[in-house]
């Protein structure tokens, strides 16, 4: 730890970092386009520039590090000057199209210009015009509104390593091109581009003019993909109006930086997901019993009914389902006495830069994993007159598929808990229908351990309830309770909501 | 809260007050008989209007340019200063690079609800382009609910205010 002074604040911070890093994690603002956490740093914007005392000139705060009793000052009159500068100097060819530009609302260089720019253009010549060009099936560019920034092109040349795009010309008619014949197609990666761009000239062709930003609400999720668990941000749009179509009301998927677990990107796959979860006509929306609707006093009746014929009884856990819902049905087997079982989440081939994507396509195989909970294909005897499944939307292995038909079909009291209809809710006696990821908090433990939280912005319509208020009412009086109790009793650590915020804690 | 009113003796007996409220009418009436019409209060409606004012804000109006085309960009600035949600907008890519005057963007449906609309006039102070506009129309009544939703190419169709 080193003694430095930022705006005549004695901090100490440690040594190593840039004072662009340093001044993030204290919350003091730095303006920025080309310096991006998971790329490497190439200072080519100057919109950093902050006055080192000592210093001749204006130093760029993303590419000097801290030293010993350096002083920084990062909103002088020299350093406004020198953003009020470069702010313009940009600006001179940028068509200025806010109101058409989807990126507008979360847009860098309208947030920068409010703040530290000036309100006059001075220069009178033309701006240099493009043509909107698709570059991938996926993302178009606008070249009109690059700052040239390089992040898509650093991006491409050092996370997925297959520089597709690159600089050409000179001067002020330096411009981004795709080099690569196929364009961005066969890239899975390509539409962090899209994320990370701090301007509007590059973006997504399913987004493009589909919903403006300010009228979306977001929130911080996990991506129920793979057992990765990639943060995401959702956006969501709750508030319909009366001549809006019946949308889904999950816009996009974006990517949320997570600066301890060093991810700043998703993959393609995580990323156009977020229809799944706009379908309608599948999801359960009522309890079933025999394949009939019927109301939740009469599920809860038959539920009772289940619980209290003292027999012998199996619980059928899900990796694609929150550690807290898992968990409301683990304190039911222990009451019970039941057996618990796992199934085995299905695997997918991965595509040939995998980089952060896993083979394990559910995002809570790491709680099983972490309890020692069997396998449900190593069970020895299926004669159980209670079962419980658990299921979500996505998808398990065969084998284990049938297993869990065949324990269904047997039982006596056969209740199935999910989001979406599948084989398990046509084969039982009762099917609970379950809350989605997103319309519940819930945790999920990924396969580096971390045990991380995804916020429920959606809220669950009135018959769907979440399986602790089946199972145990008011006993519980919220997703946080059960998993105050879990980390008590099965990780031996004490944990809330709070403590695992937005970047989780690692087991 | 209830008010409650006293009434004198002179209003409990009913008809000197009555008397009274109709002396005040008929003055009126006599009044008004005896003026030249352009000098009344009252207007023959339908067979004359009022003038309004040039801030009176009726039927929106959506501007053209002079080529014709809407300069409306559908930038959903409008329907999200309306208070009322009664504006609703689907944009629309257009591969129109003109050299001079790119546009990419332009609505593909822009519906208002007059049924919805407090015409307080905060779409018009929204717009960027100055597309949207609040003109003198006010015959705007509607037999039914849907015909309260007034369509893009009706919205081009209004007048434009005089002073236009």
């Amino acid at each position: 730890m080193i003694n430095i002074k930022i705006d005549n604040t004695e901090r100490s911070v440690e040594e190593g970092q840039t004072i662009l890093e340093v001044c993030r994690n204290l919350d003091i603002e730095i303006p920025h386009f080309c310096y991006h956490p998971g790329l490497s740093i190439a200072g080519n914007c100057r919109m950093c520039l902050v006055e080192v005392k000592g210093m001749p000139k204006l130093m760029t705060a993303c590419s000097t590090l801290v030293q010993k009793d350096m002083e920084v000052l990062t909103d002088s009159d020299l350093v406004k000057e020198a953003r009020r500068g470069v702010l313009e100097f940009i600006l001179l060819d940028h068509p200025v199209d806010c109101p058409i530009c989807d990126k507008s609302g979360e847009c860098d260089l309208q947030d920068y210009n409010f703040d530290y720019g000036i309100d006059k253009r001075r220069s009178i010549f033309p701006k240099e015009r493009h043509k909107v060009e698709k570059v991938s099936e996926k993302i178009y560019k606008n070249d009109n509104r690059c700052v040239l920034c390089t992040r898509c092109i650093r991006f491409l040349d050092e996370v997925t390593e297959t520089h597709e795009l690159t600089t050409v010309d000179r001067g002020a008619h330096t411009h981004i091109t795709c080099v690569d014949p196929e364009g961005l197609d066969n890239n899975p990666f390509a539409s962090n581009i899209s994320d990370i761009c701090p301007v509007g000239a590059l973006g997504l062709n399913e987004f493009r003019f589909q919903k403006r930003v300010w009228l979306t609400d977001h929130v911080r999720t996990i991506c129920q993909g793979c057992e990765a668990g990639c943060n995401l941000n959702v956006d969501l749009h709750t508030r319909q109006t009366a001549l809006d179509p019946n949308l889904g009301p999950v816009v996009r998927f974006i990517s949320a930086n997570n600066y301890s677990m060093r991810r700043f990107f998703i993959c393609d796959e995580g990323r156009y997901s977020y229809s799944n979860y706009n379908k309608t006509e599948e999801r359960l929306l009522h309890p079933e019993l025999d394949g009939e609707t019927v109301t939740t006093e009469e599920a809860g009746s038959f539920l009772k009914e289940a619980l209290s014929s003292k027999s012998a009884g199996a619980v059928v856990l899900s990796p694609l389902v929150s550690v807290e819902e898992n968990y409301a049905a683990i304190l039911l087997a222990e009451k019970m006495g039941y057996d618990l079982f796992r199934p085995s989440p299905y695997r997918k081939d991965l595509p040939e830069p995998a980089l952060f994507i896993e083979k394990v396509k559910a995002p809570n195989h790491n709680m099983m994993k972490l309890l020692e909970i069997p396998k449900v294909t190593d069970m020895e005897t299926s004669d159980y007159d209670v079962v419980l499944v658990l299921h979500s939307i996505g998808s398990i292995r065969d084998n284990s598929l049938v297993k869990i038909l065949s324990l269904l079909k047997r039982a006596k009291y056969s209740i199935v808990f999910e989001v979406e209809r599948s084989e398990f809710s046509e084969n039982t006696k009762l099917a609970l229908p379950a809350p989605m990821f997103l319309e519940e908090d819930g945790c999920f433990i990924n396969s580096g351990k971390r045990i991380q939280r995804s916020t429920g912005g959606l809220g669950y319509p009135e018959s769907v309830q979440p399986l602790w208020k089946w199972l145990f009412g008011k006993d519980f009086s919220g997703p946080e309770s059960l998993l105050r109790k879990f980390s008590k009793e099965k990780l031996g650590i004490e944990l809330d909501y709070d403590k695992i915020g937005q970047e989780g804690v690692e087991l | 809260m209830k008010k409650e009113v006293k009434l004198s003796f002179w209003d409990r007996l009913y008809l000197p007050a009555i008397i009274v409220g109709m002396g005040i009418t008929i003055k009126h009436f006599f009044k008004t008989l005896f003026t030249r019409p352009s000098n009344r209060y009252t207007v023959e409606f339908p067979e004359r209007k009022k003038d309004l004012p040039e801030w009176y804000r009726g039927l929106h109006r959506l501007n053209t340019r002079e080529d014709g085309s809407i300069k409306c960009v559908a930038c959903y600035c409008c329907a999200t200063a309306c208070p009322a949600d009664a504006i609703f907008i689907e944009a629309e890519d257009i591969d129109d690079l003109d050299e001079g005057y790119p546009r990419e963007k332009r609505p593909k449906q822009f519906i208002i609800d007059l049924h919805r609309c407090i015409f307080c006039g905060y779409c018009e102070e929204a717009c960027p382009e100055d597309a949207i506009i609040l003109t003198n129309e006010y015959e705007i009544t509607q037999l039914s609910r849907e015909e309260g939703l007034i369509t893009m190419e009706e919205l081009v169709k209004t007048p434009k205010k005089k002073m236009d």
